[in-house]
């Protein structure tokens, strides 16, 4: 499964929301969390550019098996217990793909001549 | 579950553990060295021509001894005809029956390895505590990692009571771990368990009480926790 543990910091009339985000399965997680604060939700930018994980108030990443993430938001809205939650996970499918590239990256395979020809 | 024991180097004793892990687990071990197999082989179908399509992998596993084998050995015209492809649905038929597989993957990092361990749950890496072999393991390591197959142990092979390159046990154990970030099991070099490999049978069916076999069921009960976790 996935899990998700956050913490909220309250300064300046600002709640910072950080959160983690771990696969503990054994393939590879597309896995979107969404902002449940009441109010806005202010995402992390790089000069002016919200990061591409998020896409309105969702945060979406593929995790690998064993992989943890962090993610973090700002919002105006009071702190609470839960002001991030998982909305879904599923396999990913990009990683089959890559899986096939890894494998056909790899030296040829062929079985060798010896086997049959060999003992007949 | 589906184990891949792995290593990339020829003789650090992949089969030797595959073999006694396979039959600590009761489970089926499946030759995935399909060129130069050291298992103990049998007569009739094997791992060829299950990849080719014509045998149900169930049907041809044998028991050979105390342990049940898909095997390798057997020369079959139209080798050449395997499909790799159809390799993970043959292991996890396998587990259905058997619940443990084992695969005792080849040397080298080919994409029969690959395929191998893609289809592993989780892979077993095998080393001696040379320096050559310690570093065609960590790219095995590194392989599986990118193919999202988390590794369990490492079962560090022919190791010695006493030192190696001045580094006593212990220190030569840890250093191996934090190279390849895993726990690291020793298998001592002894003769009861080259005899057990010279037969072909599970140290633990020769020498129960020996170091060797206490260890190959230490490896076998890690495996059983990775599991469960």
């Amino acid at each position: 499964m996935v899990d998700i543990t956050t913490s909220t910091k309250r300064q300046n009339g600002v709640t910072l929301v950080h959160a983690t985000v771990t696969n503990t399965r054994a393939t590879t997680q597309t896995v979107s969390v969404r902002s449940q604060v009441d109010g806005p939700t202010w995402l992390p930018r790089h000069d002016g550019i919200p990061a591409s994980e998020w896409t309105d108030e969702t945060w979406t990443a593929v995790l690998k098996p064993g992989e943890t993430r962090g993610l973090g938001f700002a919002t105006p809205a009071e702190p609470t217990d839960s002001p991030a939650e998982i909305v879904s996970v599923s396999r990913s499918q990009e990683n089959e793909r890559n899986n096939e590239d890894i494998i056909s990256s790899l030296e040829d395979w062929s079985p060798p001549n010896t086997i049959s020809t060999e003992k007949q | 579950m589906i184990i891949g024991v792995a290593g990339g180097k020829g003789g650090v004793g992949k089969t030797t553990v595959s073999l006694n892990l396979g039959w600590e687990l009761d489970g089926v071990i499946v030759d995935g060295d399909l060129a130069t197999t050291d298992l103990p082989q049998n007569r009739g179908p094997g791992i060829h021509d299950v990849l080719a399509g014509r045998v149900d992998p169930v049907e041809a596993v044998e028991r050979i001894g105390p342990i049940n084998i898909l095997s390798a050995s057997y020369a079959i015209e139209g080798a050449r005809a395997s499909d790799l492809q159809r390799f993970s649905e043959a292991v996890t038929m396998l587990e259905r029956t058997y619940g443990t597989v084992v695969i005792d993957c080849p040397a080298g990092l080919a994409q029969d390895i690959g395929v191998f361990l893609d289809s592993a749950d989780f892979a077993v890496l095998v080393t001696t505590p040379k320096p050559a072999a310690r570093a065609d393991a960590a790219r095995t390591r590194e392989l599986a990692i990118e193919l999202g197959t988390p590794l369990s142990s490492v079962a560090v092979n022919q190791i010695f009571a006493e030192t190696y390159l001045g580094n006593s046990r212990d220190e030569l154990l840890s250093e191996i771990e934090s190279e390849l970030r895993t726990e690291a099991i020793p298998i001592p070099y002894q003769a009861s368990v080259a005899t057990a490999q010279e037969e072909g049978k599970p140290i633990g069916t020769l020498v129960p009480d020996s170091e060797g076999a206490k260890q190959f069921k230490t490896l076998a009960d890690r495996q059983r926790t990775v599991v469960k976790r």
